[in-house]
């Protein structure tokens, strides 16, 4: 294992031009393809330079590079392959059932003072990239000056070092800043609360072109307008040669003592993911992107990373809040770019708030009531706004080995973090309330909605932890990077410590909670990793 | 858009549409499905009538669907769901009698206890599954104003046209 080096931002630099210009490289590749795991009748033996396993925000961005870098690319991936018409045609239900981890009903089981958490994530090709809302955050600045501070971590993972792979990635992706006018109604209300109570509200930066505001991202977009990576990433990954397996189940890593070697899985009979066809795959360097639920277990399984005490610890959720408020005046909150707009004002708070919407039948769902006050409120659907926010949490969360397939999640959350839901619920009601609702929805489970003063007089405080519907789509962090092999799961190379050939990339590998969403994070995280990891050499 | 089907059409109620998804949904029970059926008649009934019983079929043939491609876990953890909502539920409403069991007014009371409850959450799980399939029907999301992109909303499918002519 080498050792990490503090100056190892210049290795980064002299890679600008060359990502800078994808379309010639492209040009001179032969194509590969994207299989389904229907098409095979037999089992598999594949061969090739590195094999990367999952296929979201992680490891698209390693197989593209490395494609587009000569080397022979093989990503599998447990999900189906949707194209983004497929994707754009189905219900959100539909969607639910297809394309989300665990039809969505995966629960971070709650410790001590703690709301239960639902999280969510994609289980598809293009991975959750796909089911986002599109936002597009760079790492915070004062989260870089984190890792490289108390973590401990190199130089060359500043905010100012990692320039060259953000602004490759922002341009891989057609990040575009979301204009005002595509605000919905409800987040232009949203937006005259904040401003009548000292605040603003800043425009969204997204990876979108041509948007049409139809309100439904997570579930697809019905006009391909959202750059996910299926969208942006893996077509160029194919172009230069790379071969995607959908419908693949990897279960373990195969080593030779200490040295990865390849894979090996099942061909799954999706949706339901039965088992059909075995897969192995040998390659000179593996590279786990499972996502920050999977990786931890895939390394488990194969018997690595747990030396140091911190595999499947540490797991941050950005536990997330939302807030629907009535208004006198039709909303219709489904029209218009479904997050066009955070605020970072209360950082300090430990919050950041972000525009938010959801289909209308959850909408529903999370007003409390049945029979017919549900139905009454049901039917005064136009009439509501929605806003969401979600805190910079410590890693309270854990990820298990289950029973069955999928990691049993828990999660305690830190007193700081509890002491900020209040807080959070409190600014975005009041908000509301500013810009001129009748009555707002708390996110507690059987709560009738309250009025401005009704909220005031709400003691939050008291409202039992078990009581709070919470939700999270940013599991990150269980297999952390560290400077030394004592305080985490790979090293600031993206490497597992004590092993050789073998890569963690993906959210997994974030050394702390980014109060933002961490699409573009992670992204840059991995174009920095790949970048040096093509200039190494395949043994 | 009219109401679709009958009972008896609705395993089908929701087909592949893209080759990525392609595959016969796998058996559910149907005590599940029926369960999910009453639990559904009692949480949209509008406090005059619950709604149009074909509306009821079609989603109980969307639930079964959704089972039948779901994976392991999401099915126990639905069927979980469901089982507390029936059998515990009424417990905490003092009534050893099944919520499938109850009339459709007792079963609205039962889940509204329910809802502020130790049990909200199990609820909530159920509610927010039959809610969605629920309001992607087309008469449902019309009935509650919703006219967002037209994949938000069922469309009646082929196979149960094809059917009923």
């Amino acid at each position: 294992m080498s050792e990490v080096s503090a100056n190892a931002s210049a290795e980064i630099t002299p890679n600008i031009a060359a990502a800078a210009q994808p379309a010639a490289r492209e040009r001179s590749a032969r194509a590969g393809s994207i299989h389904r795991g229907a098409e095979h009748t037999h089992d598999l033996e594949l061969h090739c330079d590195v094999v990367v396993v999952g296929s979201g925000a992680g490891g698209a961005v390693v197989a593209t590079e490395l494609a587009l870098a000569g080397q022979r690319v093989i990503v599998l991936e447990e999900g189906p392959h949707l194209t983004a018409a497929e994707h754009g045609a189905l219900r959100p239900s539909e969607s639910i059932r297809h394309v989300w981890r665990d039809a969505a009903m995966t629960i971070a089981w709650p410790i001590g003072d703690t709301p239960p958490i639902n999280v969510t994530a994609g289980r598809v090709v293009g991975g959750s990239s796909t089911l986002t809302g599109g936002v597009c955050f760079r790492v915070p600045e004062h989260v870089h000056e984190v890792w490289l501070g108390e973590r401990g971590l190199p130089a060359d993972l500043g905010r100012k070092a990692m320039e060259p792979c953000y602004e490759a990635v922002e341009q891989a992706m057609q990040v575009e800043t979301v204009p005002v006018s595509a605000r919905s109604r409800g987040a232009a209300l949203f937006a005259e609360g904040m401003e009548r109570t000292g605040h603003a509200l800043h425009p969204m930066q997204r990876n979108t072109h041509d948007c049409k505001g139809e309100g439904r991202c997570n579930f697809g977009c019905p006009h391909g307008a959202k750059k996910s990576v299926d969208q942006s990433y893996l077509p160029r990954a194919v172009a230069a040669g790379a071969e995607i397996y959908a419908d693949s189940l990897v279960e373990r890593i195969l080593f030779d003592g200490d040295r990865a070697i390849g894979v090996e899985g099942w061909v799954l009979d999706n949706p339901r993911a039965k088992k059909r066809l075995r897969l192995r795959v040998k390659a000179r360097r593996v590279v786990v992107a499972c996502g920050g639920m999977h990786s931890p277990m895939l390394l488990a399984r194969s018997g690595v990373g747990k030396a140091s005490g911190h595999l499947g610890k540490h797991m941050t959720l950005h536990p997330g809040f939302r807030m629907i408020a009535s208004f006198d005046e039709p909303i219709f909150g489904w029209r218009g770019a479904m997050q066009p707009a955070f605020s970072d004002d209360f950082h300090a708070e430990r919050i950041t708030l972000t525009g938010l919407f959801i289909p209308q039948g959850v909408i529903a769902a999370t007003m409390p009531g049945a029979g017919k006050r549900h139905v009454e409120r049901a039917r005064n659907l136009r009439h509501l706004a929605m806003f969401g926010g979600m805190i910079h949490d410590d890693g309270g969360g854990r990820v298990w080995r289950g029973p069955g397939r999928e990691p049993v999640l828990t999660y305690r959350m830190a007193r700081e973090d509890r002491a900020a839901i209040p807080v959070i619920i409190r600014r975005m009601a009041e908000t509301f309330f500013a810009a001129g609702a009748r009555e707002c929805f708390l996110p507690v489970l059987g709560l009738e909605p309250v009025d401005a003063d009704g909220l005031r007089k709400l003691d939050l405080t008291k409202v039992p932890a078990k009581q709070l519907e919470c939700s999270s789509q940013h599991p990150l962090g269980s297999c952390r990077m560290s400077a030394t092999k004592e305080s985490g799961v790979v090293d600031p190379e993206g490497r597992v410590w004590g092993t050789r050939e073998l890569y963690v990339v993906d959210g997994s590998i974030v050394p702390t909670s980014l109060g933002v969403n961490p699409q573009v994070g992670i992204m840059a995280m991995a174009t920095r990793i790949v970048w040096r990891m093509r200039e190494r050499a395949l043994v | 858009m009219n109401s679709i089907g009958g009972r008896a059409n609705m395993a089908a109620v929701s087909q592949p549409i893209a080759p990525g998804l392609a595959g016969t949904p796998s058996p559910v029970p149907e005590r599940v499905v029926c369960a999910a059926g009453r639990i559904a008649e009692a949480l949209f009934h509008d406090g005059t009538s619950a709604p149009p019983a074909d509306r009821i079929a079609w989603l109980e043939g969307d639930v079964r669907d959704f089972l039948g491609r779901a994976t392991g876990r999401a099915r126990f953890m639905f069927r979980l769901c469901i089982f507390v909502i029936v059998w515990v539920g009424p417990l905490w409403s003092f009534s050893l009698v099944p919520l499938t069991a109850m009339a459709v007014e007792r079963r609205v009371e039962v889940l509204e206890r329910m809802e502020s409850g130790l049990l909200a959450f199990a609820f909530l799980g159920a509610k927010a599954l039959l809610s969605m399939m629920y309001y992607e029907h087309p008469d449902a999301a019309r009935e509650i104003g919703f006219n967002g992109h037209p994949s938000s909303i069922a469309v009646t499918p082929a196979s149960l046209m094809r059917a009923k002519r």
